[in-house]
């Protein structure tokens, strides 16, 4: 690395900070885990907030890890990518024209570290509409350490209910595909359905044919496939406790 | 006392062999080593490397003077591979170059080509196919296959336990000077300084008298420093030889990594027997150890594996085998109980397995079974005081076991998502090198005329405070504060021909022969402070510095006593040597008493197991531990607490891997995991178990450095017992570490 000429962003402070207009909430490519992490607005948002972002990395590499990086880093377990793919975010492109371009993010990873950005350009932004009170969001993470360690699995997702109908679902899981998987046909499956323990399992199987996970040092390809169903119901248990535990959710 | 180095610790003041001074003409040395596990070296290409500017030379086993061998105990391993290569990451060749980035570049640039050869990675293969390091080894006593016939209950079963890397903060290495007439100075990473100088001359074909190792500190070593220090510090030495200019060489943490062997693997096969009365009848096992493609210490495991096959408890009919697997793995070494733990985690699986099958709690049958007064180990030595009940009837009251199994009982009973799983973990562990001839030490203690004490030993400060122990021996017998004594840098020119600081017995060792030479200065100053005063010798001791008579501390002061010596010409140096008394060990009877004594110990362990996620949590380890009459109670717990961790570690999170080509996998700190403050133990709570101390150990204070470690086995049960209180068809493994993978699989288990 000494010897290849760097233009290093994280100087770039235009790329920096977290804003919120109207339903939007927009965060630059350079912000840092804590920042996000210490942003009350968004601790509003999220009451969990730090307790998810405490199984990112470590506080040191927190206060310098930035979104735009773990993006591009492209690892198909990045904890902020599964984040974001959870909240149905959009991420906007600029160049060195200033051309700006914005796409779901969920179309951003191509293949393995493969991801649509051309070389002059970079990441300007994330935006993801903030929830509404009907929205109910979780994190979940398991790695062989519970801290500054890579996910075996990871996964995130947000769901919106009205009455006990759901009316949108984002749900992304990390170390089962070759790209951070938003679960595409998981997510089309469950809105419109009435949130029972059946949907969940009717769900559950339809996650499992959209993933593909490979065996590897992080574990073995069941084990991926039986915590990515795990974390699934996890997210279910820990949203809605009274509604649904292990006992009847995890036993089928 | 404090350990003395903590203020440079906490400053970042202390020094380590990067942060040494070195000559302006220093030249940095890098490894180049094989990226293949089996093979025929066909083709070398080092001429682009060689034109690369700054590349001042690279050796291979061509430029060795002396013999191409490290090997310790068998001769079996060169320093620099010639025509064939036995696992990835062996040394093929040596750069030097004037930056460390340039030696880098160099080493990219060489060209190998290497004929494949079948690779063999576990120990199951190599016995398969009869690779072995040497002839395999038994221990006996009684007769087992006629007591199994008379057994209730007998059971079979298989375990393994993996690696484990040392991780030492501070990675392998040296910086080697050279001196006049074809001397050598070297400054070196080791647990072994003798090690290293002996090697050296072997290798560069010189006596071992032109050779100077000098050990200032280790960041660590685990017993990763005990042998494989060595190399690194040959090869610099080498290149000193040629070139007649200082090289330094420190390994970055992925060739650290990659090059250097770790615990032994072990796969294994026991079968216990049982009475009704849960006493255990008769016990055989045979151990495969995976000890990669040299012997390096292999073989001294492998004995100690057999020395702690029973644990703590009494077992009247014992064979146990270990065979040492020749694999292509890079050369497995000590490690922190050195063998002991696999022997250990073999005999709990066996009464674990035990227990499920007879469905009664596995504690029950660890109690009925622990050693008492003048019970046999299956070496022959007979066991006295036995600390194995007291400690754990101790731990029973002061934690409240019963409670505590109730406790998790009704848990389970009212919980489904989360388990609690709790263990019992009795140890005794034997203290002393198995091989007899390596118990021994030295010191070298000068008085200065102003008063003020310099103490050299052969024992090397690693972060175990082995320093501090020596410093209070000294400044106890001769009766003066510690700012008065300073410990000198571990140098083979001071103390020469030294064991390597391992074993858990470097403090008691070197203490000894520091007892020893301070007793015998105190002697001659007693006779000097006797004239002074014209008090009988045998009146006269030294304490607070200043002289006592009968106990009364008198105006005479220990400076004043040290300038009279001068003026009478006293030897105020003294050398004194220490040979452990009794131990004795006969290899062709594999008979003996092969330990000055054993240390003991229970721990208790509870876990919360989250069915959801497989994941787990230790919430408690209680111990209750031997340490004798602990001389520094702050240091010891400090052991204990560290060595429980590194044993809840190997148990649960540290997993070694290679593929089937014999390239480790998980060769960085992202995929290989040890226990952070988190993960270790929420709470430790270690109280020391009243005895009279041992009169062979240092000041009674026993040795504490590996037998805390297999406290960490617990973790492996307690995980056990959760996982089958969640999921009763479980079938038990014996197979660690117990990751959240396994324990998930197991949970969900049909």
């Amino acid at each position: 690395m000494a010897d290849v000429n760097m233009h290093l962003l994280s100087s770039n402070t235009a790329l920096n900070g977290i804003t919120f207009k109207e339903k939007t909430c927009t965060i630059g490519a350079n912000t840092t885990v804590t920042q996000i992490a210490e942003n009350r607005k968004l601790q509003t948002l999220f009451p969990k907030l730090n307790q998810f972002l405490k199984l990112v990395s470590s506080e040191q590499i927190r206060n310098m890890g930035t979104l735009g990086g773990n993006f591009v880093n492209a690892s198909p377990i990045g904890d902020m990518s599964i984040f974001f793919l959870g909240l149905n975010a959009s991420i906007t492109i600029i160049d060195t024209d200033k051309n700006e371009r914005t796409l779901a993010f969920s179309a951003f990873h191509l293949d393995y570290k493969k991801y649509d950005l051309a070389a002059n350009e970079i990441i300007k932004n994330i935006a993801f509409p903030i929830p509404s009170s009907n929205t109910f969001f979780n994190f979940e993470k398991v790695s062989k350490r519970t801290h500054l360690d890579i996910a075996s699995v990871n996964s995130a997702g947000r769901i919106a209910l009205q009455d006990s109908t759901i009316t949108d679902a984002h749900f992304a899981t990390g170390g089962v595909a070759a790209v951070p998987k938003y679960l595409a046909k998981t997510n089309a499956f469950l809105i419109g359905k009435e949130l029972t323990i059946a949907t969940i399992h009717a769900a559950e199987a339809i996650l499992q044919s959209e993933i593909s996970p490979i065996s590897d040092v992080r574990g073995t390809k069941a084990y991926k496939r039986l915590l990515a169903k795990q974390l699934f119901f996890a997210h279910f248990i820990s949203l809605f406790p009274t509604q649904f535990q292990l006992q009847n959710l995890g036993t089928s | 006392m404090k350990n003395i180095d903590s203020y440079t610790h906490l400053r970042g003041e202390s020094l380590f062999v990067d942060d040494m001074m070195i000559r302006q003409d220093a030249l940095f040395g890098l490894c180049f080593d094989s990226p293949k596990a089996h093979g025929k070296i066909t083709k070398v290409d080092y001429s682009k490397a060689a034109a690369l500017e700054g590349v001042e030379r690279i050796f291979t086993y061509k430029d060795i003077l002396g013999e191409n061998q490290i090997g310790g105990i068998i001769p079996d391993e060169p320093l620099w591979a010639e025509d064939e290569v036995h696992f990835w990451g062996q040394p093929i060749a040596f750069i030097v170059a004037t930056s460390e980035a340039i030696a880098k570049k160099a080493r990219a640039l060489i060209e190998i080509e290497i004929e494949e050869l079948h690779v063999i990675t576990t120990a199951k293969e190599a016995k398969e196919k009869g690779s072995f390091i040497n002839a395999p080894r038994s221990f006996n006593l009684g007769n087992t296959s006629d007591t199994f016939k008379n057994c209730d209950y007998v059971f079979e079963g298989e375990t393994f336990s993996n690696g484990q890397e040392h991780l030492y903060l501070e990675t392998q290495g040296c910086y080697v000077e050279p001196k006049e007439n074809g001397n050598i100075k070297i400054t070196s990473s080791t647990q072994g300084p003798t090690q290293v100088q002996k090697t050296a001359a072997k290798v560069l074909g010189i006596p071992m008298h032109r050779i100077e190792v000098d050990v200032i500190r280790l960041g660590g070593g685990f017993g990763g420093k005990e042998d494989q220090a060595t190399p690194w510090a040959v090869m610099a030495a080498v290149a000193v030889q040629h070139l007649n200019k200082p090289v330094k060489y420190m390994l970055n943490r992925h060739d650290d990594l990659r090059m250097t062997g770790k615990r032994h693997p072990y796969s294994s096969f026991f079968k216990i027997g049982l009475t009704k009365d849960l006493k255990i009848q008769g016990f055989e096992v045979e151990f495969l150890q995976n000890s990669g493609a040299a012997a390096d210490l292999s073989p001294a495991i492998a004995e100690r594996t057999l020395f702690h096959a029973t644990n703590s408890y009494f077992i009247p009919n014992v064979k146990t085998t270990v065979y040492s697997c020749k694999t292509n793995l890079p050369p497995n070494t000590a490690f922190r109980g050195f063998g002991g733990p696999q022997g250990m985690f073999v005999i709990e699986s066996a009464i674990a397995a035990a227990a499920d099958n007879m469905g009664i709690d596995k504690a029950t049958i660890q109690e009925a079974n622990l050693l008492v007064e003048n019970d046999e180990f299956s070496y022959g030595q007979i066991a006295t005081e036995v600390q194995a009940t007291k400690a754990w009837e101790t731990a029973k009251e002061k934690f409240n076991l019963e409670a505590l199994q109730k406790e998790v009982s009704d848990y389970n009973t009212q919980n489904y998502q989360t388990k609690k799983g709790i263990s019992v973990m009795p140890i005794a562990f034997g203290i002393s090198f198995t091989n007899t001839p390596m118990n021994h030490a030295r010191a070298l203690i000068h008085i200065y005329q102003d008063g003020s004490v310099g103490v050299s030993t052969g024992a090397v400060e690693m972060g175990q405070s082995v320093n501090t122990k020596m410093l209070q021996v000294a400044q106890d017998i001769l009766g003066i504060s510690a700012d008065l004594v300073k410990l000198e840098s571990t140098n083979t020119t001071r103390v020469a021909n030294t064991s390597p600081s391992a074993a858990s017995s470097t403090a008691d060792l070197n203490g000894k022969a520091v007892e020893m030479a301070c007793n015998n200065l105190i002697k001659r100053l007693q006779k000097v402070a006797s004239t002074l005063l014209s008090k009988n010798i045998e009146s006269i001791t030294f304490q607070e510095g200043a002289v006592f008579i009968d106990g009364y501390k008198t105006a005479l002061t220990w400076e004043a006593v040290i300038a009279q010596a001068m003026l009478e010409r006293v030897a105020l140096t003294e050398n004194a040597h220490y040979a452990t008394p009794i131990i004795h060990f006969d290899k062709t009877k594999e008979k003996g008493h092969p330990f000055a004594y054993h240390v003991y110990g229970t721990a208790i362990t509870t876990i919360t197991l989250d069915c959801l996620r497989g994941t787990y949590e230790i919430d408690a380890v209680d111990i209750v531990h031997d340490f004798g009459k602990s001389m520094n109670l702050g240091i010891d717990i400090g052991q204990v607490e560290g060595a429980l961790a590194q044993g809840i570690g190997w148990m649960t999170m540290e997993e070694i891997a290679y593929d089937t080509d014999g390239r480790l996998l998980s060769n960085a700190l992202s995929t290989y995991k040890v226990p952070d403050v988190f993960s270790a133990a929420k709470k430790v709570a270690v109280v020391p178990l009243e005895t009279e101390g041992n009169p062979m150990a240092i000041k009674k204070s026993k040795a504490v450095g590996e037998p805390p470690l297999m406290y960490g086995i617990g973790s492996y049960f307690a995980i056990q017992h959760a996982v089958k209180a969640f999921n009763k068809n479980h079938k038990l493994q014996f197979n660690a570490p117990f990751t959240p993978e396994k324990v998930l699989m197991s949970l969900y288990e049909k």
